[in-house]
């Protein structure tokens, strides 16, 4: 998130990748008097997911916001109008708006990186290297089936091209279990 | 989405309702009425609604990051409805205008009304599209009919009680017979409000994602009970004041400029409460 943001010297209030700390659960008391508990915490890292049917593309009136032929979603600042539409619409909070420029921008993958050979900065900056990329269906390969977990949204929404592995104690999606605690880190 | 970015779209989505309403109840309040100054009278509305829209206009622009950008928002028309939605706006323009031009010719009595029922149908047309923009999967809020009909319901009620105070206000009195059309029109606007918010509450309501829900839950309720109260109080002012015309005790602004602030108050309040009723699935 800090090398995102540093990387490409996004203003106050913009984060193109966003961790959400989810947590949830309760003590309850046992008959004997005793507790148990199912109290959990996890965090979920996510920013844009270039999606296979990405609703922002789809919802933008001046096709500004566009997916290329490598399957990046990006923002053509020649053309956005700053609506703020496809964030209104888009269930991970991808778009996120520049006051500065009145314009939307986004994760683009650090396309200038890619087309150097380098990965993207969060994948390089990551100390415990919890975030990969590379190729769908190679990450899907090596990680398993792109499962979900709360509090992402649906994968039927927008086929996300994300793939997470779970941890021990995630809830699944849609549950109302937990909530994100850091909404103003959002 | 933050509360102050609303204003602009409450008073432009409201001021392009008031327009098509104005147009609408016009032609009723008209009819096939012969009456020279009661035609010029909703003349100068059609005059009047193509200024609101005008300014509906205006306020748009006031919403967007990059107005000078505004030329590419018709881009997209074959998929996105914001798209279709501007597109809209430009055609209901060209039908006022046409419509205002028309007014201005002479023997144009056929004309004109066949413009006014074009530039009303362009006008329900332009709201179902907008309320299409509401209405999208990703915000459950929204997510179904109750915008629509809220959108008609809002065009109705600022539509038929504008006539009122304008039929009030004239010096020769207002015709009996121009009387029904504005009570009818505020009494459907009613009853689509009735159909409309037990539509929009429970999706509304239901706490779909704290991180994007500007509003408490449960303020939605008793926001929504303001909106239907101020406009009920509105269309009881606006009947008793028909009520009075009809038996020849004077249509008078004593009742009809109240029922119309009313309304209008009402209008603005829900229409915020609408916005801010925002809320997006996951994060």
């Amino acid at each position: 998130m800090v090398a995102c943001i540093d990387g490409h010297d996004l203003p106050q209030g913009v984060m193109w990748r966003r961790v959400a700390e989810y947590t949830g659960g309760k003590w309850v008391r046992r008959a004997n008097g005793t507790y148990d508990q199912n109290v959990f915490s996890y965090y979920t890292s996510v920013s844009c997911n270039h999606c296979q049917n990405p609703v922002c593309v789809k919802v933008c009136p001046t096709t500004a916001m566009h997916k290329d032929e490598q399957g990046i979603v990006s923002v053509d600042p020649d053309k956005c109008v700053g609506c703020r539409y496809c964030e209104w619409n888009c269930p991970y909070s991808a778009p996120q708006y520049n006051k500065q420029s009145g314009r939307m921008t986004k994760c683009d993958f650090c396309k200038d990186r890619l087309a150097a050979g380098l990965k993207p900065l969060c994948v390089e900056a990551c100390p415990m290297r919890a975030i990969h990329f590379g190729e769908y269906e190679d990450l899907k390969k090596q990680f398993g089936d792109a499962v979900h977990v709360a509090p992402l949204p649906e994968q039927s929404v927008t086929s996300p091209c994300l793939v997470i592995t779970p941890p021990h104690n995630a809830q699944p999606v849609g549950s109302n279990m937990g909530s994100i605690r850091n909404p103003e880190e959002m | 989405m933050e509360y102050l970015q609303e204003f602009p779209l409450v008073f432009f989505t409201l001021l392009v309702q008031m327009a098509v309403g104005m147009v609408l109840v016009g032609k009723c309040v008209l009819g096939n009425e012969a009456d020279r100054a009661l035609r010029e009278g909703v003349r100068r509305q059609n005059v009047a609604a193509l200024l609101l829209f005008a300014v509906a206009v205006i306020i748009s622009f006031v919403h967007l990051g990059t107005p000078l950008h505004a030329p590419f928002t018709l881009l997209h028309v074959t998929q996105s409805w914001l798209s279709r939605e501007i597109f809209m706006i430009g055609l209901m323009g060209l039908a006022l205008l046409w419509l205002v031009l028309v007014g201005r010719k002479k023997h144009a009595v056929d004309g004109e009304k066949k413009a006014m029922i074009v530039a009303g149908l362009c006008g329900i047309a332009l709201l179902f599209v907008m309320s299409c923009v509401y209405n999208q999967s990703t915000m459950p809020g929204w997510s179904n009919w109750s915008v629509f009909t809220a959108f008609l319901a809002s065009m109705c009620l600022l539509g038929g009680s504008w006539h009122g105070v304008v039929l009030s206000l004239r010096k020769e009195g207002a015709p009996v017979r121009a009387l029904g059309p504005c009570l009818v029109w505020t009494v459907l606007g009613l009853v689509l409000m009735a159909v409309s918010l037990p539509l929009a509450m429970p999706e509304q309501s239901a706490f779909v994602n704290p991180v994007s829900r500007l509003l408490p839950p449960a303020c939605i309720a008793w926001s929504h009970g303001l909106h239907a109260l101020a406009s009920g109080l509105g269309v009881v002012l606006l009947a008793l004041a028909a009520a009075r015309g009809m038996q020849g005790k004077g249509f008078r602004p004593a009742l009809t400029v109240p029922a119309f602030l009313l309304i209008v108050l009402g209008e603005v309040f829900g229409r915020l409460v609408f916005y801010l009723s925002y809320s997006r699935l996951g994060m």
